[in-house]
């Protein structure tokens, strides 16, 4: 009997044992399905040239006839591309940007789980390094490239990224041809004209009437009436963990919204702002399926348009009205708008300084006429101020995730404000000449992390109260914003240069996702750290809300 | 949507023809003309580069006013807008006796005042091709302004 129980334990503790380990894998098995992994397991083939190079970097890209859903992989280096599980159904099999090579299109295709395609063989344009400027090409380069193949100084070509960079692409420029007199007409309401409306126009213009002219001159000599499109240089395709990704893109409802911001709920929805019209919209990624929301009127002779757009704890919507100068509140679930009026100085159809920040309590921050200032937000009327001694105020805003710092890029100077709420200190360092540092997040040790318009990320080291600045790897990119996860790294768009780029500050290594169009005006974006590895969220100014998934 | 689906196959079947004929017809290398000595063979045009809609502004359509809309958007509004003061507003133009400079008010003398410009409007002659132009004052004359309250649809979305 003794020997029989003592087998009988033995047996139990086996049994136990093994329940734990069984229950373990269970267990385990959500965060394995939490990795890259799950974003595999859908179609799948090989990209290859016509003479039967394996092509690495390639662009895969299929379209769902019903949703208008975009999904995009990227092949590795044996040319093998694979796409996540897709609803069944019919697609368009493309090459997003195929550049050097003939537009490969295939349609329909029949798509139902891990379906093996047919290779995709790809007919090269030019045998040369330098592509010739036909339509189809000129359309899909970058504006770093377009800079990289104009001629001019860098001087030159500086006055134009660091001035010019926020409210269009670089396309939107040099697809033109005028003479010098109609550039300076048109440079002159662009310098002067006040936000991107450009509706009030200053005497004085965001640079000096010697600069205005040097870049009007370099226009007219670089897009005048007899100007060829250059043969482009252009940026190498993505290589090994850069081709790591799936890319979705979702369609709007409405063209020429000038899209903004995105932000996030807790039912998995993506809101968006946009710029110039009355709309703001409601994405369901399940479904590709938007649903507008109608910002109430303004009044007359203003334009309509939301900037920041952003979810708080409680699922309630909060948005910013820079040329009508409201804040509203949306409730999604009555759907009923309250309108804030603002009170600020500057007249309607100028910016107001219109990037705001929650904290935990749900008072908004701003920085504006030397001061921070913690406001309520039902009402607008100032709680607390922090007084600045060196900067007029910031353009964007952030809080820590505890409420205790405030951060943002100084305006219109090159530096950075950080306060510290519960000390009362101001920190107002500055940044390298031309750095720009903007809109930006703190990141789990609270460093403040800004993206600068001349293509510097800044780091405001909260430990050392000191200023680290990155310069990016792709030329001539500038920074709006940059966003902090969970994990510390460091995401934004690269404005112009048609990447994405992702920032270990540990290793202080970058990755650069290619974007499958490639103008890039990706400004305010929001992180997903639900998922494993995270998932980032942007709302490109040409009006499609694009999601970034990184397979590790 | 179906225009612009029968577009893109009107361009698959002519890139898929031109492959298997194994060779395409010959013609001046533009690469030649830019002087890089290489052969090139101009691509087709795949119009699901949202790239290529916005470079030639046929995200709303191929031609015709909506097209011209696009134009205008880009091209005029900034200026001819219905917030701006001291710029004219081109509501009514085409009822108007006569445009600011005396002459009558029809396509050719709107065309022209674009392609020329003015004191103090950009001259667009060498940007604005005749199509453009006339999609433009399709445009102008039938269905302008801009809203800002209510943007153009988007053709390519189709989520329900």
């Amino acid at each position: 009997m003794t020997m029989s129980f003592r087998h009988d334990r033995k047996a139990a503790l086996l049994i136990a044992i093994l329940t734990f380990a069984l229950v373990a894998l269970f267990v385990a098995h959500p965060v394995q399905a939490q990795d890259g992994s799950r974003l595999l397991g859908g179609p799948k083939g090989v990209v290859k040239s016509a003479n039967g190079d394996l092509l690495e970097g390639m662009m895969v890209q299929l379209i769902a006839h019903q949703s208008a859903i975009r999904t995009t992989v990227y092949s590795d280096a044996n040319g093998c591309y694979e796409f996540p599980k897709l609803a069944a159904g019919t697609y368009t099999l493309r090459i997003a940007q195929p550049r050097e090579f003939q537009p490969y299109v295939k349609e329909p295709v029949e798509i139902s789980g891990p379906t093996q395609l047919d290779d995709i063989m790809l007919e090269r344009v030019t045998n040369s390094d330098l592509l010739p400027p036909y339509r189809e090409i000129v359309a899909q380069m970058t504006g770093s490239e377009w800079l990289l193949s104009l001629s001019g100084t860098g001087e030159e070509k500086r006055l134009l990224t660091v001035n010019c960079n926020w409210c269009h692409s670089y396309q939107q420029i040099f697809r033109n041809h005028y003479d010098e007199a109609s550039w300076s007409k048109i440079v002159y309401r662009m310098i002067h004209g006040a936000g991107s409306p450009l509706i009030n126009i200053n005497t004085r213009g965001r640079f000096s009437a010697e600069d205005e002219a040097r870049l009007v001159h370099w226009l007219a000599t670089v897009r005048g009436p007899d100007s060829k499109d250059p043969n482009f240089v252009t940026l190498p395709r993505p290589q090994g963990h850069q081709t790591r990704v799936v890319i979705t893109e979702y369609e709007l409802p409405r063209l020429e919204l000038a899209t903004h911001d995105v932000s996030g709920d807790s039912k998995g929805n993506i809101w968006y702002s946009t710029h110039r019209s009355s709309y703001i919209g409601r994405l369901d990624p399940r479904t590709g399926v938007v649903k507008e929301f109608h910002v109430p009127p303004v009044g007359a002779g203003t334009l309509p348009g939301t900037h920041w757009i952003h979810v708080d704890k409680n699922d309630i919507v909060w948005g910013s009205e820079n040329w009508a100068h409201n804040i509203w509140r949306l409730d999604p679930n009555t759907q009923e708008f309250t309108v804030i009026p603002w009170k600020v100085k500057d007249q309607v159809n100028s910016p107001m300084g219109g990037n705001y920040a929650l904290d935990p309590d749900g008072f908004i921050w701003k920085a504006r006429d030397k001061k921070v200032s913690k406001v309520a937000a039902m009402t607008g009327d100032p709680v607390t101020s922090y007084i600045l001694k060196k900067f007029a105020g910031t353009y964007g805003s952030a809080m820590s995730s505890d409420g205790r710092y405030f951060g943002g890029g100084a305006w219109p100077r090159d530096g950075v404000v950080v306060v510290d709420s519960k000390t009362a200190e101001v920190f107002e360092p500055d940044t390298s000449h031309n750095s720009g540092p903007a809109r930006g997040e703190f990141d789990p040790q609270d460093n403040y992390w800004s993206g600068g318009r001349g293509g510097v990320l800044i780091k405001f080291d909260m430990a050392e109260k000191r200023i680290h600045e990155y310069s990016l790897p792709t030329p001539y990119a500038s920074l709006y914003t940059a966003m902090a996860d969970k994990n510390g790294e460091i995401w934004g768009g690269e404005m112009h240069g048609g990447r994405y780029f992702r920032f270990n500050p540990k290793t202080e290594l970058w990755t650069e996702y290619l974007l499958p169009e490639p103008y890039g005006i990706d400004r305010e974006s929001w992180i997903d750290n639900s998922t494993d590895p995270v998932t980032v969220w942007y709302v490109d100014h040409d009006g499609w809300i694009v999601r970034i998934q990184p397979l590790e | 949507m179906s225009a612009k689906r029968g577009r893109r196959k009107v361009a698959g079947a002519i890139f898929a023809a031109a492959l298997a004929a194994g060779s395409w017809i010959s013609r001046p290398a533009l690469a030649q003309q830019q002087g890089i000595g290489q052969e090139s063979k101009e691509p087709a045009k795949d119009y699901d580069q949202r790239a290529l809609e916005i470079y030639e502004f046929k995200k709303a359509a191929q031609s015709g006013p909506d097209r011209g809309r696009e134009i205008f958007y880009y091209k005029c509004w900034f200026c001819h807008n219905e917030f701006t003061k001291d710029i004219p507003k081109l509501e009514g133009l085409y009822q108007r006796p006569a445009l600011i400079n005396g002459q009558s008010v029809n396509d050719d003398t709107v065309k022209n005042q674009i392609r020329n410009g003015s004191a103090n409007m950009a001259a667009y002659r060498y940007t604005l091709s005749e199509s453009d132009l006339n999609d433009l004052v399709s445009f102008v004359r039938d269905h302008c302004c801009w809203d800002s309250d209510s943007p153009p649809p988007n053709p390519r979305y189709r989520a329900r």
